[in-house]
């Protein structure tokens, strides 16, 4: 994987800004084995989303899930993280930049400090939490879990530096410590260093400098949160009492021409402010009335369309289209009054509510502009650096990337993609740099002692408020071989540390531990890690799920959900008392990859990976490579398509890393990530290839519903045709007099719930293009909600001016269209005139977005194992955190298969999709967790049962020690069956079927499995 | 290979009634290719009985065991211990290991399968006849294929008139033994073959002349 040719180049990478997207960004690039700089100005990585009460669309508390990320643990040492630090300026170019950093004080020594919370207890003025609500300083631990796990103190705040000195236990307080200037190398800088929210207090019609119940969103968030101000509690800040109605404000500081606002759409705030309401009804009060005034309502993101619907349809979300005008609180009223006007009743509303929320949008942070400025970086008006229209993380300055809300309003998904494209790009500059992996061996006892198990009781907050955690270990301490138990909260900032856990666990001798609380998934990496600190094997663990499986399910039944709580623990408590010992399958990886779809996401996916040194196998279904893109003629910002897809089409087919395979199709698949192997029928002859990691990019099909004489009447046509009418047939164009657009068409309906995102900016994008050609066209967009998110709603501004006429629709009175001679005449109800219109168009364009290739997609997630989302697309990992990850390791999703969306979009999440993959495939080794089946040789009657049963093909029955390329040379063995460990997947069937009870699947072995079940059945044993 | 079936569980419960310690005891061999009488099978028939007996009230011990042959005198032989606690022995071998413990054993031992016939796996979970143990092997003049195993009467010359479109009168489910014969020998350019008379069979080699014995006097003492 090594390029000599950047062997010249500093090889590491300086990534700006500790929040979800530098946290990724620096992640991708220590897994594949980069080094890299990761500096934050505050004390501890995690930025706004640690601030974060639920995030969208599941509306989980994502801080367990991120925690492990920002854990220090296991990045084989290529990760160096800098809290408040800040970059004072950069000098040097692409491949060999200096970076001055000056690091503050923090006043306490991270090493020796153990976050026990003494200082916190007795010099409570140099303490806080923050934002907004909190009125004390900043900030001492900005959130549960932070990392670096550690306190800072603010010394201005602090009067007898001698006794604060004396107040900590194992002495990391530093009174005297100093700034610390120093100067580091890199070759590439990533700029994640977010943007600062729009500052709503001069907006005097919305009241928020002066009524304490008007609040910015991120301050209800806080509200919500349990390690927030009101510690999960929902009071009006005015008189703490709870409030009974609570409105929503649209586009504060976004979407607007004066007053500071900016011009673009922040993207995040109309998931965020349904997100709010569900929460607010959802865990606090159902009868709290929730409303969210809105201009459009913007969930154009993956599934978020069907958010919406639940919000309105499940939650009883009230969503009123009004930009309310004023929020007054008259003398000696106690609640706020909210005025604002509807589209079809010109005249003033007065609704009275007890808060009020402001969705206050992204804004550009001046530090973080300066920083920019200095790099040569060029920025739009605003202050956002601009970024290539194919290329959404590259700069204008070679070598210096960004993601994440510094380059315009996003979601976290979206940060996280981008995070993941520019660690791609920016580690694709800087060479691999050797590092011995220091990887505990599997701890393997000679002898297994008796059991002694300690307990820990893991509660998250309001999330397991039902459970009585106090009463769950009194019962723990009662069960046999139980020799400690303790109730950890993992959520709140609590004092107990993993470290006086661990302390805990080693003075009562414990060589077994169970967990009860939340999901595996998240957590067991974590302990698991403490195990091997404590020379104990990392599966003799078991986890109890309940939070999941309890505290959610059964939040309303107390006594339940304790009763099934105790049972579970007893279960789990059987189950790693019966546990044995294993030891991980080590094996090399294949640094192949294959890419699979050759459009412009498939090619610019296999392009970054072969120019980092990978091997690619480009698999295209039909003839020739390009894709939908081949349709499109150029983007919104005028980037043309066309010389994009001749470019990387020539780069594709000649370069000497990537194979390409078109009239390819793939008809069977194997193995693991690192170890894939994957049968392809190349034009009807089969071939099968052997690769570490696999992407999807196959794209999605352009929507042909049946509506609106599509089809049917030569002038009516979908965007994709009128673009391209608009590029070929101008003298047409040019005697056009009327076009109509229709949006939503065979999108957001009963057929396809979700949106298909790119459907607005491409009718703008081409009724722009018709009024450059033919400036007297009158053209009516009939829309639903107007989607141009982020700068497109520049062009919808664009549009407007240039006199583009923009009527609503609602679903229950759809436009009509009908053929008229040689015209179309659509008709459409105008709500401020209050009656219909008729328009003679000479073209109707329908925007009919994308669906799901099902049937090809489903073929393939067959052949792959993969999960399908209900609409057809591919199913990624976590909406939220992963959003190119893949369920199963080693595969990755990018572009339309994975939701619709524009081009640079694709382009950013090919790159995204590279960049995961190489953090497989810089691997040498691949750690195969022991969940493999086995066998006892000397029961095994090699009566074929394995063989035959096994969905992957994976037993065999061993003939000689060369024939079947397996490991035991063992003489008994032979003539019984052999699993490999490398290829099993672990699915338990042949232990299932194995008549002699000769196989037994790790961690599930019957002796395991038989003692949970006694003890959940123990009084129908009795 | 032998297969066999487990018994209906109301006929075993029948057997062990009087008895309130048994010892159910398997086979590695034949009876566990064919997922009859091997450990897990043993685990299984053990489950259900306690649950039957636990049903009605009673209360019976059931020891698991599995041999790794039951129709050898020196592996019956590692049971003598878990024989002697017990009040009866269920064994899940073949016909062949339950006359082995009964030979061995003074207790009463009861059989846990139907022995069915021998035969070979044509998938998984699927066994047909392919051998009567006639004592006179045929295959080689009849394409491999045995007529006295899987012809309904036994043919020697050729098919009777039930055979119909390559199937037997009996049931359409079963192939004529000598459509197969003739189909195989063609494919073999054998068909000559076909024309061969073959004699009357002597069943003396079969079970007509009574049990049999093999005494190989090189091996035997």
């Amino acid at each position: 994987m090594q390029n000599k040719t950047k062997l010249q180049s500093n090889g590491t990478v300086l990534v700006v800004g500790g929040g979800l997207g530098g946290i990724r960004a620096a992640l991708d690039l220590a897994e594949a084995r980069k080094d890299v700089i990761l500096v934050d100005k505050a004390p501890c990585i995690g930025g706004l989303m640690a601030q974060l009460d639920r995030t969208f669309p599941t509306n989980n508390c994502d801080l367990c899930t991120v925690a492990p990320f920002t854990a220090k643990e296991g990045r084989g040492g290529h990760l160096d993280m800098r809290g408040l630090t800040t970059v004072t300026a950069v000098s040097g170019k692409e491949g060999n930049f200096t970076a001055s950093l000056m690091t503050a004080p923090r006043f306490i020594n991270v090493e020796k400090c153990t976050a026990c919370g003494e200082c916190l207890r007795q010099f409570p003025q140099c303490v806080s939490f923050a934002p907004g609500l909190d009125p004390r300083a900043p900030t001492c631990m900005r959130y549960p879990k932070a990392t670096p796990y550690a306190y800072v103190i603010d010394m201005a705040k602090c009067g007898d530096k001698e006794a604060l000195r004396k107040c900590c236990p194992v002495g990391a307080i530093e009174p005297d410590a100093l700034p610390k200037a120093e100067q580091v190398q890199c070759g590439s800088i990533i700029m994640a260093a977010g943007a600062d929210l729009f500052d709503p207090s001069h907006l005097d019609y919305f009241g928020y400098a002066a009524q304490p119940d008007v609040v910015t969103s991120l301050e209800y968030e806080r509200m919500l949160s349990a390690s927030g101000p009101t510690g999960g509690k929902l009071l009006r800040p005015s008189n703490g009492q709870p409030p009974k109605r609570v409105a929503w404000i649209q586009c504060v500081g976004s979407r607007g021409l004066q007053k500071g606002a900016a011009s673009y759409c922040s993207s995040a705030c109309c998931m965020f402010a349904l997100k709010e309401a569900i929460v607010t009804r959802e865990r606090f009060d159902q009868g709290i009335e929730t409303t969210i005034f809105y201009m459009d309502m913007r969930t154009f993101g993956k599934d978020y369309e069907k958010y919406l619907t639940r919000a309105k349809e499940q939650y009883g979300v009230r969503l009123v289209h009004a930009r309310p005008h004023d929020v007054l609180r008259p003398e000696g009223v106690d609640k706020l009054q909210v005025i604002y006007t509807l589209d079809e009743a010109p005249k003033h509303i007065t609704e009275e509510f007890d808060m009020v929320v402001l969705s206050t949008g992204f804004k550009m942070n001046a530090d973080v502009k300066k920083l920019a400025e200095d790099l040569g970086v060029e920025l739009y008006a605003d202050g956002f650096p601009k970024t290539d229209c194919f290329n959404a993380v590259a700069t204008s300055v070679p070598g210096v990337y960004v993601c994440g809300t510094i380059q315009g309003g996003k979601d976290i998904p979206e940060t996280m993609t981008q995070a993941s494209a520019a660690s791609c790009l920016a580690g694709g500059k800087v060479a691999i740099t050797p590092r011995p992996r220091a990887e505990a061996p599997a701890i393997m006892p000679e002898t297994v002692e008796a059991p002694k198990v300690g307990v820990l009781v893991t509660m998250c907050g309001q999330d397991t408020s039902v459970i009585d955690s106090k009463a769950l270990v009194e019962y723990a301490e009662k069960i046999p071989h139980v020799v400690c138990a303790a109730v950890f909260d993992t959520s709140c900032g609590c004092a107990v540390t993993l470290e006086s856990l661990k302390s805990t666990l080693m003075a009562k001798g414990c060589n077994r531990v169970v967990i009860a609380g939340s999901s595996p998934r998240y957590e067991l990496g974590k302990y698991q890690a403490l195990l091997g600190q404590m020379g104990i094997n990392k599966y003799l663990i078991e986890v109890a799920n309940i939070r999941e499986q309890v505290a959610w399910v059964h939040g309303d039944q107390p006594q339940e959900a304790n009763a099934k709580a105790r049972q579970m623990l007893a279960v789990a408590l059987a189950n790693v008392i019966a546990a044995k010992p294993l030891a991980d399958h080590v094996v090399a990886t294949n640094k192949n990859a294959l890419v699979v779809g050759g459009g412009v996401t498939g090619m610019t996916a296999a392009l970054e990976l072969a120019d980092q040194g990978a091997q690619v196998y480009l698999v295209e279904k039909s003839t020739e490579l390009g894709g939908v893109a081949r349709n499109l003629v150029k983007t919104i910002e005028g980037g043309d398509v066309r010389a994009l897809l001749a470019g990387l089409a020539e780069k594709t087919t000649k370069h000497p890393n990537i194979k390409v395979f078109t009239k390819t199709q793939v008809v069977d698949h194997s193995g693991q990530a690192g170890l894939f192997r994957t049968g392809l029928s190349v034009d009807g002859a089969y071939k099968e290839i052997e690769h570490g990691a696999a992407i999807l990019a196959t794209g999605a099909t352009p929507n042909q519903p049946k509506a609106f004489l599509l089809g049917e009447n030569s002038r009516v046509c979908n965007q994709l045709d009128l673009q391209k009418v608009v590029s070929e047939r101008l003298q047409e164009v040019k005697k056009w007099n009327n076009v109509v657009m229709i949006q939503c068409v065979g999108s957001r309906d009963a057929d396809n719930p979700n949106c298909s995102r790119l459907c607005c900016q491409s009718s703008i994008k081409n009724a722009l293009a018709i009024l450059k050609e033919n400036p007297n066209v009158r053209i009516f967009v009939l829309y639903r909600d107007l989607r141009t998110y982020g700068r497109f709603e520049e062009y919808y501004q664009k549009a407007r001016d240039l006199g583009v006429i923009f009527v609503r629709y609602k679903t229950d009175n759809p436009p009509q269209v009908e053929a008229a001679g040689n015209f179309v005449n659509v008709t459409y109800t105008d709500a401020i005139m209050g009656r219909q219109v008729v328009v003679s168009a000479d073209c109707v364009g329908l925007s009919t977005g994308f669906v799901a290739s099902r049937e090809s997609n489903q073929a393939l997630a067959k052949v792959f194992g993969l999960p399908l989302t209900e609409d057809g697309y591919f199913a990624e990992m976590h909406v939220k955190l992963r959003p190119v990850d893949m369920d199963k390791a080693g595969f990755f999703v990018a572009g339309t298969a994975h939701s619709p969306k524009v081009i640079f979009e694709n382009l950013t999440q090919a790159r995204a999709a590279a960049s995961r993959a190489l953090t497989v495939l810089a691997n040498d080794t691949l750690v195969r967790e022991a969940n493999f089946a086995h066998v006892d040789r000397n029961r095994c009657a090699a009566c074929l049962i394995c063989v035959r049963v096994c969905p992957f093909d994976v037993p065999r029955i061993t003939v000689d020690d060369q024939g079947l390329g397996c490991s035991c040379t063992d003489d008994k063995g032979l003539g019984r069956s052999y699993i490999d460990p490398a290829k099993c997947h672990g699915c338990g069937t042949c232990a299932a079927e194995c008549p002699a009870k000769a196989i037994q699947l790790n961690q599930f072995e019957d002796a395991q499995i038989l003692a949970s079940l006694d003890q959940l059945l123990a009084k129908v044993n009795v | 290979m032998i297969t066999a079936e487990r018994k209906p569980l109301e006929e075993l419960l029948g057997y062990i009634a009087p008895y309130g310690r048994i010892l159910l005891l398997g086979c590695n061999e034949c009876v566990t290719v064919c997922a009859a009488g091997g450990r897990k099978e043993v685990g299984l028939l053990a489950s259900a009985l306690k649950m039957a007996a636990r049903k009605s009230g009673k209360d019976v011990e059931i020891v698991e065991h599995t041999l790794e042959r039951q129709c050898d005198p020196e592996y019956v032989e590692e049971v003598a211990g878990l024989v002697g606690q017990a009040d009866a022995v269920v064994s899940m071998a073949c016909g062949c290991g339950v006359q082995q413990m009964a030979m061995r054993y003074a207790k009463p031992v009861f059989p846990a399968l139907n022995t069915r016939f021998m035969g070979g796996s044509e998938r998984q979970g699927v066994w047909d006849e392919r051998c009567a143990g006639c004592g006179n092997c045929l295959l080689g003049v009849t394409g491999g294929i045995c007529p006295i195993a899987r012809c309904a009467k036994r043919l020697m010359n050729g098919p009777c008139g039930g055979s119909a479109n390559g199937v037997c009168e009996i049931t359409p489910d079963v192939p004529c033994a000598w459509h197969l014969i003739w189909e195989r020998l063609e494919a073999l350019g054998q068909t000559q073959q076909y024309m061969e008379i073959i004699p009357a069979k002597d069943w003396k080699t079969a079970q007509g002349g009574g049990p049999r014995k093999i005494i190989r006097e090189d091996l035997a003492e």
